[in-house]
Parts: C-alpha cells; structure tokens; sequence
C-alpha cells in the first residue's frame, strides 16, 4: 500500500512539473507583450525594452523558467497588471466563491445522481428506468448557457437582471417565476398519476411518492409566496447583494473567516437571515452547474448498480433477511462505488475549471470570470495562475481518487504492489 | 438520537441560529436601504489612485473621495474655474506663476489636515519628483509645473512657460486630486505597484465620500459620507456601485429596479422611453466630445497624404450618426463642438456638400497614392464608448463608404484594455477612437490627440505624427491669454492639421445622459460628465 502511495506521489509530482513548464510556455506562446501591457499609455520602444530587461525576459527560456519555479516556490503568482494587486491576493478571493459553487453543486450532483442512478438500477425498463435516463440525457445534451438562461427565466428575479441573456429572456416576457413556480408544482404531483393510475394514493405514501410530493408542494408554494408576499424569484448576480448585506466587510474584517459564505455567515456570523440570502443566490447556478455532473454520474451508478445487483452475495444478502435499504447501500452501492468515486473526482475538476459559462451567466465572482476577465484585459499573470491552478486540482483530485481507490478496494493497493 | 436523523435536526434548528450570540466581529451588517444610491455603471474600479489612472470606471468613484485645488462649474463647463480645496488664487501678470490660498479647516478621510505642504505632496507625486509611480496617464499634462513652494496655506506654483490657464484647467483634473499627506508618506519606501494599491485600499481624500469598501474581485464598490466634509456632512450615507456591463442588462436593471439609482451609462434607445418614466429623471446634454477615425500617418498603409485625404473625402458622416438613435450630430473638427474655438466652416482640403463630387476627387486621390484595392484594417475598441454606442456597427458602415473609393477595408475590433496601450506602437493604420475632454480646454484635444512632446507622438496620437510646426502651434496657443486671440490660435492649428497632417477624420460630437430617481434631488452633474451627491436629498417614497 505504501509502495503504491510512493507511486502514485511521485507521478503525480512529474506530472505537476509538466503542467508548470505548460502554463510557462504558454506565455510565451500567447500573442501578449506583457511590456506594453504593463506600460500602457506609457509604452514607447525604449522604456518596453528597458521593462522587458528589468524583467528578465531577454533571458534564455531555461533561465526564465528556472526563475518562474523559484517564484513558485516561494508562492510568488506575480502582479495583475490591471490592478497592480499581488494574484494570490485575488485568487484568495476568486477561489473559495469557485470552490463553494463547485462542491455545492458536487453535493446536488452527488444527491441527485447517485439518487436517480439507483433508481433506474433498480427498476430496470420501466417507466422509472426511462424516466431517468431521459433526464439524464436531457442534462448531458443542454448546453449549460442555455439551461443557465431557461433557469434564469423560470426561477430568476427579474428584477435583477445583469446580463445581456437575462435582459433578452425578461424583455421578451419574463417575470414568469410564479407560473413557473406553479406549473412545475402541479406537474410534479399529477405525474405520479399518469405512472400509477388507480394506486395513487398508495404511491403518495411510498417514499418516492413523498420525495414528488414534497417538491411539487415547495413549487407550488412558491407560487403562492409570490402572490401573497411579492416575492419574485431567485436573485441572480454575484453571491450576495452588496447594496444590501456588507458582507464582504465582516470577511475581511472578522477573525475565522474564509471566504466560503456559507460557513462565515452560519458558524462564525451565526446569521440566518445573512446564510439564507447566501443560500439564495447559491442555488440557481449551483443547480445548473450539476446538471452534466448529475447525468454523468447516474449513468455510472446505474451501469454499475446492474453489474453488482446480479451478483451472488446480494441474493445472499437478500436471503439472509437484510432489508433493502441495507442490501442497496451497504453492499450493493459500496461494491458499485470505485467507477462512482472515479467519476465524482473528475467532475469536481470540471467543476472548478469549467465553471466559466455559470460564472458569467450568474455574475458569479469567482475563477471563471476571473479568467475571463484576464483575457479580455490581456493580464497574463492572472490567466498563467488561473491555469496553474485548474491544471494543479485536475493533478490532485486524480491522486486522490487513485488513493481513494485503495481505501475502498484493497485489493487495488496490493494487486500494484 | 440516530446518525440518520441528525442532520434534518440541525436542517430545523437552522432559522433559530439568528438568535445565537453574534461572531466575534459584531453580527454582519446590513444596509440601511433609506440612505442609499446605487450607481449602475458599465465599467467598474479597480484602481483608486488619482495620479496614475485615466480609467473611466475608476474616475467616477475617485471624483467622489478626492477633491482637487480647483474645478470646472459645474451649471457650465466653459465658465470660469470655481475654487475647491484652495479658496482663492492670484496668476502673476506675466503667467508664470500661480499663488493658492488653501481652505482652512479641511479634514482628509484619515484625520490629516489639509494645508499647502500637502498639497505640494500630491503635486510632487503626480510628477514622480521623490515619488515612483506605475503610469502617470496625465504627468505631461502637468509638464509646465516647475518649483512648488507650500508655506502654510499658501501654496505658489512656478511654470516654465507662461500657460496659467491651461495648468488651471489641468489641476481641476481628476489627475489633480489632493491625497492625504499620511497615505502619501508611507508609500515613499514602497515599490510603485506596491504604492498604487495601497492608495487605492486606503483611499483618503477631503472629498463628501468615504471609501468603506473596496473588493473588485467580488465587484463591490462602497462609499460612506464624510461627516467631517468641510461643506457639511452629506445626507445620503451610502454609495454602492453596481457594474452591469451589458447595454440591454443595464437598460432592464434601470427599468426594473427597486431602490434609488443612478446610471451614468444609458442605453441611447432608451432615452425617450427613460424620458417619460414618472420615476426617473433623465438628464441629457452635448457633451465635450468627438468620435473620429484615426488615421496614422507613419504606417505602411496609410503613409501617403493623398490617401489620407481621401479618406477623409470619402467619409459621409450622416449614416454614422444614424447609429446614435437621435443623439450625435456630424462633426467637422478635432475639438469638441460645444467648445468655442469650433468653427463649422472647417472642412478637410477639397470639401464639397456634394458627395459625388468627393468620392470623384477621393478616387483620384487614391490613384495618385497608388492604393488602388489596398487592403486596410479598421481597429476599434470591443466596449462601447460614449462616443461609440456600437462600435462594430459604425466601423462597419465606414468600410463600406471607403470600398466606394477603391480601398479593400475590414474591420477588427480588440479589447479596449488591448488596443488603447498599443496605440502607441504605431501598429494599426486606422483606428476608430473618441476623446471627452476632462477640463473644458481645448488644449485637451489638440495637445494629446494631435501633439507631443521631445520630436514624439504623444500616446494617444492616433496619427502618430508629430510635426515640430504643429507643436510650436500648440503651446503657442497655451499661452495666449486673449480668449479671442486663442480661439483663433486653435482654428488655424486646425486648419493647419486637416490640410498638412490628415491623421483624423472627426465624426461625430454626442449627446451624452444620466438617469435618476426623482427621490433623488439636488445631484450635481457637470458638463464633463462628473455626478456627486455632497448636496443630493433623498426624499421618502
């Protein structure tokens, strides 16, 4: 196991090397001249050059990239030239903002996902089984701008549109939030009826049947909020309203926080109202985030609940009286678990590094618009770090999938050794 | 209690949390929503150092905390200076020297007083003397400074050449603004970059406003009011700027919003239906600008004078304003039309109402440079100006008359942040570009658009020419004293460089707007297009 760990370690270590000297490359590949970058309105022939000596980029490569790595080491992401403010210090913004909506909407994936791949496992070619598998499908194929957009007009407030999308839906229509609300509520507790028929009733009380009519009752309610105390709909700009909470202040100025919201404002604030709105403006992209993740992972835990529920230790766990709930989660799902946990891994690594599309459809502040807006200002700093850094959680999370490979299967560690 | 039922127990007792004992930092705050404007803007700030930023998104939020010596009048832009931070000024007969009485009793956000030995600091700084800056956009307007003298409230500037009126202008500048001496100080051991972002975190000026927060990362700008402001504490308490970069996003935030707003950025399509919106009160005026194509005169391409001349035959302004909804009118010349030395009899060489007859003669000019079918590119900024509400479309519109003339023209647009410093390269041919004057003078055209300094094409200079007879012209006319005499100064030198130079094609002046609440009254908006709310009343619903 140890020998496997070593092995794993010190691939990864090579392959963190590779990824450095890509992200140094590629800015010298890129057609950006950090000179006149820097220099701006100052920029003249002279003083470029003058800046580019100063900065050691007339050095040869080996030199500039033996200089980078020592930068690294020291955790020197250099200066964003907009700005003139140290990266990290940014990054230590635009990180915890990506990674709470990443692992947030992991979570909703995770839930929804593995929920609906044991479903269908479990009921294969059924309407339950097709069911499923379309919304997987649906989730896999939509592109996320557009679910982003359809998310914004069915949920969003529409009195609180900051892009050009959000603009267009509102100005065609818009403010449909409460008949969303409403449709998608009585949709989802007719449903059950076109499935059931005459065991209607017995379904309800089932827990599937709870799950659709707890959903249904909370859509329906919102609609009925709307009506009764004007509420319109999820916000859908950055991850809080700073013309309303000075949220930022109490995590620059309050000792224990981190950045992540949700934690400063329910553990260290011990704010509800504060938390809510927070959760508020989390859920809408959150939710769209997951939506390839969630259909990605209910394929895998179906595919994978089929091969295991045929197995002969669950008919033996079957036989031994073990109630289903125990021989679906404890033997079934764990011995599914490893191509679940592989996909989950590499998800959360889409999720950090993907999350341009959400991020600036929802205004969100956190690495994809921070890479988007590097690139549209030319300030190379910030696009080599953001790089770094999405390349750096791909290498990691794989390691850590791989390690957690062992943990489940110990098999794995020692067929290696 | 079973592990399952352990977390929609913690799930219920959720709302409670409210009633647990506050963090350590005293609770989280929320906005008293009575006393706030919010200001939706198309860019934001990031940098809040005066002296080396020309940024728009970031000026707006300067003009709010810091204050400068002296300022344009805010009910008319060409109207004499009104004081500010000095109370009074004496200019020496011979315009040489200038002699401030500083205000007495001013306060800077941090505590420091305010007296002529800080000002002489900021002064310094903005001309790098014991200071390092990272950019200094408008240093060279500050060129003519020579001594600075600051003994109690008096503060005397000496000028290497006789041009007070113009070095007056340019202290009303944002660029002029007076830092706190403490702030000041403490950034003389830093790195220049390291200086430029600790004056913009711990910004402190004498202005109605102070900076509460400031997190570009997460798009929030705060400003409190000042309640030791030197004219009284202002009774609005909060300033949030909102950045809401899209044009249609901005026009549907405007329409829809629920709090009192601000918008200094409106939509033009919008400006009728904004107009008679019983809430809102839309405030429009010509602004002190001009939208024109800028030709280089030093590029390949575009070396030869007769082809710039015939592009600036070719050029029919009436399509191009077509892209302002109602709100640009054609122009003819570099400085804005609102200023007195425009003269609208100034054509470019060989003008004729008749198109015709233009793009007859454009066409022998074309053949005489030999650029028959030469491929040209139109460069423009990807955001829109106030001078370009659509820039694509209206380089659009500008290739195809120039394809009338012969010439194989496409367009590309870069991003402002890209294009704007590589100007200076001398790397694109044609570039469409726009200048707002910020002090009213017409020195701020003709010397950074048209001029420069040490046989050098000033940074912005499209054309990037620079002529030694047009730079004498230039600060010849600085230093005329005679209103009359000056506005004749800078005809001639427009004539001058249509005729001799043709390194632009002037296109538009535009009208330019703000849109607030009408809760919201007494907001000062001058013609340079600066809005502050020391005076502004919000009145209830």
């Amino acid at each position: 196991m140890l020998a496997y760990l070593a092995r794993r370690l010190a691939l990864s270590g090579v392959l963190l090397l590779g990824v450095v000297l890509a992200v140094f490359l590629l800015h010298h590949a890129l057609p950006m001249d950090p000179a006149a970058a820097l220099l701006g309105k100052n920029y003249s022939a002279e003083k470029a050059h003058e800046l580019r000596e100063g900065l050691g980029l007339n050095d040869p490569l080996p030199v500039q990239f033996l200089r980078y790595l020592g930068a690294l080491s020291r955790g020197d992401l250099g200066r964003s030239h907009v700005s003139n403010v140290l990266v990290t210090e940014e990054l230590k913004k635009a990180l915890p903002a990506t990674i709470e909506l990443g692992l947030t909407a992991l979570l909703l994936a995770i839930l929804l996902g593995v929920g609906l791949g044991i479903l269908t496992s479990l009921r294969p070619r059924t309407w339950w089984d097709v069911g499923g598998l379309t919304v997987a499908l649906v989730g896999v194929s939509l592109p996320i701008f557009w679910l982003g957009f359809l998310a914004v007009a069915l949920f969003g407030d529409n009195g609180a549109l900051e892009t050009r999308g959000q603009a267009l839906l509102a100005s065609s229509g818009g403010g449909w939030f409460p008949y969303s609300a409403g449709a998608l509520g009585g949709l989802l507790l007719v449903s059950p009826l076109m499935y059931v028929g005459k065991r209607f009733w017995a379904f309800l009380g089932r827990p599937a049947g709870r799950v659709l009519l707890g959903l249904g009752g909370c859509a329906l309610g919102l609609g009925f909020v709307h009506f009764l105390f004007g509420f319109s709909g999820l916000p859908l700009g950055g991850r809080f309203n700073a013309s309303v909470w000075e949220l930022n202040t109490f995590v620059a100025e309050t000792p224990g926080t981190t950045g992540f919201l949700l934690y400063d404002t329910l553990v260290v604030g011990r704010d509800a109202d504060a938390f809510f709105h927070v959760c508020s403006h989390l859920l809408l992209p959150a939710l769209v985030l997951s939506s390839v993740p969630t259909a990605i992972i209910a394929r895998i835990t179906r595919a994978s609940m089929g091969e295991v529920l045929v197995q002969d230790y669950i008919r033996t766990a079957k036989a031994k009286g073990l109630t289903g709930r125990a021989v679906v989660l404890k033997h079934a799902l764990r011995n599914a678990a490893i191509p679940i946990v592989t996909t989950i891994g590499t998800q959360l690594g889409y999720l950090i590094g993907g999350a341009v599309l959400t991020e600036t459809i929802f205004q969100w502040p956190g690495m994809g618009r921070y890479v988007v807006d590097a690139i549209l200002a030319s300030d190379i700093k910030p696009l080599q770090a953001s790089v770094l850094i999405v390349a750096v959680s791909f290498v990691v999370l794989n390691l850590v999938v791989d390690l957690s490979y062992a943990w489940l299967d110990p098999r794995v560690g020692d067929a290696r050794e | 209690m079973r592990t399952r039922n352990l977390l929609p127990a913690l799930l219920l007792l959720l709302p409670f949390a409210a009633g647990c004992p506050q963090g350590e930092g005293g609770g989280i705050k929320k906005i008293d929503q009575s006393s706030l404007v919010e200001v939706i803007t198309s860019d934001d700030a990031k940098v809040l150092d005066p002296h080396t930023t020309s940024d728009g998104g970031n000026v707006k939020v300067i003009v709010q905390i810091y204050q400068t010596l002296v300022r344009v009048d805010p009910d008319d832009f060409k109207k004499a200076l009104r004081p500010e931070l000095a109370e009074s000024w004496t200019v020496a007969p011979d315009g040489k020297s200038i002699t401030f009485q500083i205000r007495k009793g001013v306060k800077f956000h941090d505590g420091a007083d305010l007296d002529a030995v800080a000002c002489k600091l900021s002064l310094d700084r903005l001309l790098e003397r014991g200071f390092k800056l990272t950019v200094s956009p408008y240093g060279t307007m500050f060129g003519d400074l020579d001594g600075i003298e600051a003994k109690g409230h008096e503060l005397t500037l000496t000028l290497k050449n006789p041009v007070a009126p113009v070095m007056l202008r340019s202290l009303s500048m944002f660029s002029g603004s007076i830092v706190s001496p403490k702030l000041l100080e403490a950034t003389k051991t830093m790195k220049p970059e390291e200086a430029q972002v600790h004056v913009t975190q711990n910004a402190a000026g004498t202005g109605p406003f102070k900076l509460e927060s400031f997190d570009p990362a997460a798009k929030v700008t705060r400003l409190k009011r000042f309640v030791g402001y030197w004219e009284g504490s202002p009774t609005v308490e909060t300033i949030v700027f909102k950045q809401v970069a899209d044009k249609a996003a901005r026009g549907e935030y405007i329409k829809r919003a629920k709090g009192v707003i601000l918008c200094d950025d409106v939509p033009r399509e919008l400006w009728k239906e904004l107009g008679s919106n019983e809430d809102l009160v839309l405030k429009t005026w010509w602004s002190p600008n001009v939208g024109y194509l800028g030709v280089s005169g030093i590029h390949e391409k575009t070396k030869e004078l007769p082809l710039r001349r015939a592009i600036a035959l070719a050029i029919e302004r009436g399509p191009v304003v077509a892209h302002y909804e109602d709100t640009a009118r054609p122009t003819f010349s570099l400085v804005a039309q609102v200023m007195a030395s425009y003269d609208a009899s100034i054509h470019c060489p060989d003008w004729d109402d008749d198109r015709a007859k233009r793009i007859a003669k454009a066409k022998e000019l074309v053949k005489e440079a030999g650029a028959e079918g030469r491929k040209l590119t139109i460069y423009h900024p990807n955001q829109a100006r106030p001078y370009l509400p659509a820039p694509s479309a209206i380089a659009d519109t500008i290739r195809n008359q120039l394809k009338e003339i012969g010439l194989d023209v496409t367009v590309q647009g870069k991003d402002k942040n890209a294009l704007f410093p590589e100007i200076e390269t001398g790397k694109y041919e044609l570039v469409l570009i726009g200048w707002t004057t910020d002090n009213g003078d017409p020195d701020n055209f003709y010397s950074p658009l048209a001029d420069g300094a040490e046989g050098k094409a000033s940074a912005s200079n499209v054309s990037r020419v620079f002529d030694a007879k047009i730079h004498d012209q230039v600060m010849a006319a600085r230093a005329v004293s005679d209103p009359q005499a000056r506005i004749a100064a800078y005809r001639a030198l427009e004539k001058d460089l249509q005729t001799r130079i043709a390194g632009y094609v002037p296109l538009v002046n535009t009208k330019t707007a703000v849109v607030y609440n009408k809760r919201l009254t007494k907001v000062e908006v001058d013609g340079v297009g600066h809005y502050r709310f020391h005076k502004a009343i919000l009145s209830a619903k």
